[in-house]
């Protein structure tokens, strides 16, 4: 019965010797010969040599203008003559050979004097397919900086290095996936940071083992502290400038090649309802704002498990005058309250579901559809109240006010264990689920940082930018939550003083 | 192993919730006014009103079904009432209980009782004595668009904002278990056509003693406590004038030793005169002067005619041994009530008219 598994366990090793014996720059390029778009031809000019390279992944512009017109002008007898007659930047000569496996992939130029030789030069001619800077989609603002991350990491880097034009600011790159191999990114600012941050998280990437890593929603899952948790515990956005203001206040950012989303760590569970928008405000509106945002969390959560638990075990509770409209309106319903929940509650995530699967034109009618008609049709029908029907439709509404995208997620699905309590125990199980849920919050940590960071461990300083934003005045140091090494952000004394005319 | 623990936990914890029955609301007859009576054979006669509420279209509930059963206690009025309803009785919505004044004479320290047991009630409930049968007042269904309990709750309610003293289940819980401190309830009358609040009816513990009319209710409300609101009659010169409350205060206030204490009870009270009928005189603060003093004598003599039906009934509706408890540490309730009678009381009125109208 185990055969085929010993098999498998025999079989590992042997695939592995195979690779390594893919040993010499010969046996490499005879493997790439295998795929189409691999060029490699002699070149017969004034200089002969063996060229090189990916068809698919090469600056075209840049082999016929600076390498094929400057090897076929003058006679090139060495590696080294190449290298300095190249008009290309950063042309190296190595014979080292997983260097340059790795840079043909990425689209080096590989020229040869002789095929069987070991040493090449290496000119870069990478040329970069990518979409535009656009406007942010998922994290809008109305105001302030409108430029959102592309799949592109340099143009990425870029887009952060532009704001912060800091000789601090700091880099360390790595590769993660064994497959991909792809470009991973750590951005700090030196002397801001705390070391510690950074040696974790460089220690957590460095200990990913997987295959392939495609988004960076693959590393926020990797690296959590608790991978279980339904709550993100790295905080993603695609907004540039709410990377950078994120790194200002000692955070740690990473950029993963071929996604645009940058990840900061660490991060609090109160940071994911502040919007960048809450910066480009009056102090008093964002903080209004803001607080509106996390009151329609909590009614999100938690008015239909109440409505459930309300409607089937505490009649007490209804207010007098809502009586006759909730009983009149329920009368014609033969579901038990937790079912008609349950069915209004998985229509609208069909309906969610179907509208982000769809192209947007579709989206928008599917969303009309579904909506109008279906709810309508529905109440006409008589499977679900009227009542339930505006409480259902205002907590989807309500979901969507979360600013990132990740955490709205969470929200959609962690009301239905409140609705299995409401049902279960009434309001008893609706207090149950929360203490479950507060008790896993106050357990979490991102990066080692405590996640339910300004509420458990309280720490007053830390609540000027959490619940509510003061002016900016007031926030003369950075949180307390990251322990930078230079927890002043600008001098408290110059910041109060009255600039009059007088002096 | 952890797994395994949880998994059985939450296993035993889906199956026994099967265990806890659950009906919806509309499931339910909501129970929101319940009317005692004296029955035959010293039995209590218990009437319920359950509203109907129609379908979806019309929102009000015009329809009530009343349900009256013979019962050997207030609790066995709830199983009786089970057999006749074809609905599950639910009572945490009961905003007024009614009893007949014939019961209330009895004594309803036993069915008060079980009300302050029921964690499902409210203590904002009302309750009220009714002159008659309780059962005719719930059954007459007064109003079209409103169902009797609202009518009476709101009807209290409204009261107690304005010439009647503050009343709840709490109150008369509070009142009924202090020491030195006897409740009160409101009194209701079924009319021809309506229903209106007829009066104070005053208890010795649970047994009902004395009553006094509605015109009196403002002079106990006085006495009572602090309020803001209410209006008050008076014969002058040959007319009435309408007397508007906008604030009055009242303090107690003991003196002298514990076995011979005289109980001071000073009034404050501003107010504005809003009508003048049949007093053929210009307003000026001479005549205001002299409706004050008319005021504080008429004041004086309801407040000695109340405090002298008190001492005579051995009631204290107003509290004032209990006053007297959180102030004198060498308080005792017996040697109190033998005293209470010979209590010298002095009630000290000062009206202050402030506005009697602009004359153009």
């Amino acid at each position: 019965m185990w055969k085929w598994k010993r098999k498998e366990k025999q079989q590992q090793p042997q695939q592995q010797e195979k690779k390594k014996q893919n040993g010499t720059l010969s046996e490499f390029i005879q493997a790439m010969q295998e795929s189409e778009d691999f060029v490699h031809y002699n070149l017969s000019g004034s200089t002969r040599c063996t060229i090189s390279y990916l068809k698919t992944m090469c600056d075209s512009q840049v082999l016929n203008r600076s390498v094929l017109s400057t090897l076929n002008q003058k006679s090139l007898p060495t590696l080294r003559d190449m290298q300095e007659s190249i008009p290309v930047e950063n042309v190296r000569v190595t014979s080292k050979l997983d260097l340059i496996e790795e840079k043909v992939m990425y689209g080096y130029i590989m020229i040869q004097l002789h095929e069987k030789d070991e040493e090449v030069v290496l000119v870069p001619a990478i040329s970069l397919e990518s979409r535009n800077v656009s406007i942010p989609e998922v994290e809008f603002s109305v105001v302030g900086p409108k430029e959102a991350f592309v799949e592109t990491m340099n143009t990425n880097i870029n887009l952060i290095r532009k704001r912060l034009p800091l000789p601090q600011l700091t880099i360390k790159e790595m590769n993660v996936g064994k497959v991909t191999k792809t470009r991973v990114a750590v951005i700090y600012i030196d002397g801001i940071v705390n070391q510690d941050n950074v040696d974790t998280v460089q220690q957590r990437l460095k200990g990913i083992e997987v295959d392939q890593l495609t988004d960076s929603s693959f590393i926020t899952q990797i690296i959590a502290d608790n991978s279980n948790s339904p709550f993100p515990q790295l905080l993603d956005t695609e907004r540039p400038d709410r990377v950078v203001s994120n790194l200002v206040e000692g955070k740690v950012a990473i950029l993963i090649d071929g996604s645009p989303h940058a990840l900061t760590c660490p991060t609090t569970v109160v940071e994911f309802f502040g919007a960048s928008d809450d910066y480009f405000l009056p102090w008093h509106l964002a903080t209004a704002f803001r607080l509106i945002r996390l009151f329609a969390v909590i009614f999100s959560v938690l008015s239909t498990p109440l409505y459930v638990a309300v409607l089937t075990y505490h009649h007490e509770m209804i207010p007098a005058a809502l009586m006759a409209t909730i009983v009149s309106s329920r009368s014609d319903i033969p579901f038990p309250p937790i079912l008609e929940v349950i069915v209004l509650e998985l229509t609208i995530e069909l309906l969610r579901e179907a509208g982000a699967r769809l192209p947007t034109k579709i989206g928008q009618t599917i969303g009309i559809v579904g909506g109008i008609v279906i709810g309508t049709a529905a109440v006409d029908a008589g499977l679900t109240s009227n009542v339930l029907l505006i409480i259902v439709a205002l907590s989807a509404l309500a979901s969507f006010t979360t600013p990132i995208y990740q955490i709205g997620n969470t929200i959609r699905l962690i009301r239905f264990p409140f609705l299995i309590g409401a049902q279960l125990w009434g309001l008893i199980g609706v207090s149950m689920c929360m203490v479950y849920f507060i008790g896993h919050l106050i357990k979490l940590q991102s990066i080692g940082r405590p996640f339910f960071e300004p509420l458990y461990p309280l720490r007053i300083k830390d609540l000027k930018d959490a619940f509510i934003r003061l002016p900016f005045n007031k926030q003369t140091e950075r949180p307390v939550l990251m322990r930078t090494e230079d927890p002043q952000r600008m001098n408290q004394s110059r910041v109060n003083a009255k600039r009059d005319i007088d002096e | 192993m952890k797994i395994k623990k949880t998994f059985l936990i939450l296993l035993s914890v889906l199956l026994l919730t099967g265990c806890l029955p659950s009906k919806s609301v509309e499931e339910n007859a909501i129970v929101q006014i319940v009317g005692y009576d004296v029955g035959e054979d010293e039995r209590i006669q218990g009437t319920v009103s359950i509203p109907q509420y129609g379908k979806s279209e019309d929102k009000q509930a015009a329809s009530e079904l009343y349900l009256t059963v013979d019962a050997d206690s207030t609790k066995d009025v709830e199983v009786e009432i089970q057999k006749q309803s074809s609905k599950p009785i639910s009572i945490g919505k009961l905003a007024v209980t009614l009893y007949s004044k014939e019961l209330a004479e009895t004594d309803l320290g036993d069915i008060v009782d079980v009300l302050s047991r029921d964690p499902r009630l409210s203590r904002n409930m009302f309750l009220g004595i009714v002159e008659g049968s309780s059962r005719e007042l719930i059954e007459s269904g007064f109003t079209q668009d409103e169902t009797t309990s609202k009518h009476l709750q709101g009807l209290i309610e409204n009261n107690t904002r304005h010439n009647f003293p503050s009343t709840s289940l709490h109150d008369f819980l509070y009142a009924y278990y202090a020491e030195g401190m006897d409740p009160f309830l409101p009194m209701l009358k079924k009319r021809e056509s309506f229903v209106e609040l007829s009066g104070v009816a005053f208890f010795k513990k649970g047994m009902l003693v004395a009553e006094v009319p509605d015109t009196k209710i403002f002079t106990f409300k006085m006495l009572k406590e602090n309020f803001t609101r209410g209006m008050q009659d008076l014969p002058f010169e040959g007319g009435t004038i309408m007397m508007d409350n906008i604030g009055s205060k009242v303090d107690y206030n003991i003196s002298g030793p514990m076995d011979n204490p005289t109980f001071d009870i000073k009034i404050s009270l501003k107010a504005e005169v809003n009508e003048m009928a049949g007093v053929d005189r210009n307003a000026s603060p001479q005549l205001a002067k002299e409706m004050e003093d008319k005021f504080v004598e008429y004041f004086n003599k309801e407040t000695a005619e109340l405090i002298s039906l008190f001492k005579e009934k051995g009631i204290d509706p107003l509290g004032i041994g209990n006053f007297t408890k959180t102030r004198r540490k060498d308080f005792d309730l017996t040697k109190w009530q033998g005293h209470y009678a010979d209590l010298e009381v002095n009630v000290i009125v000062d009206v202050q008219i402030t506005e009697y109208g602009i004359f153009s």
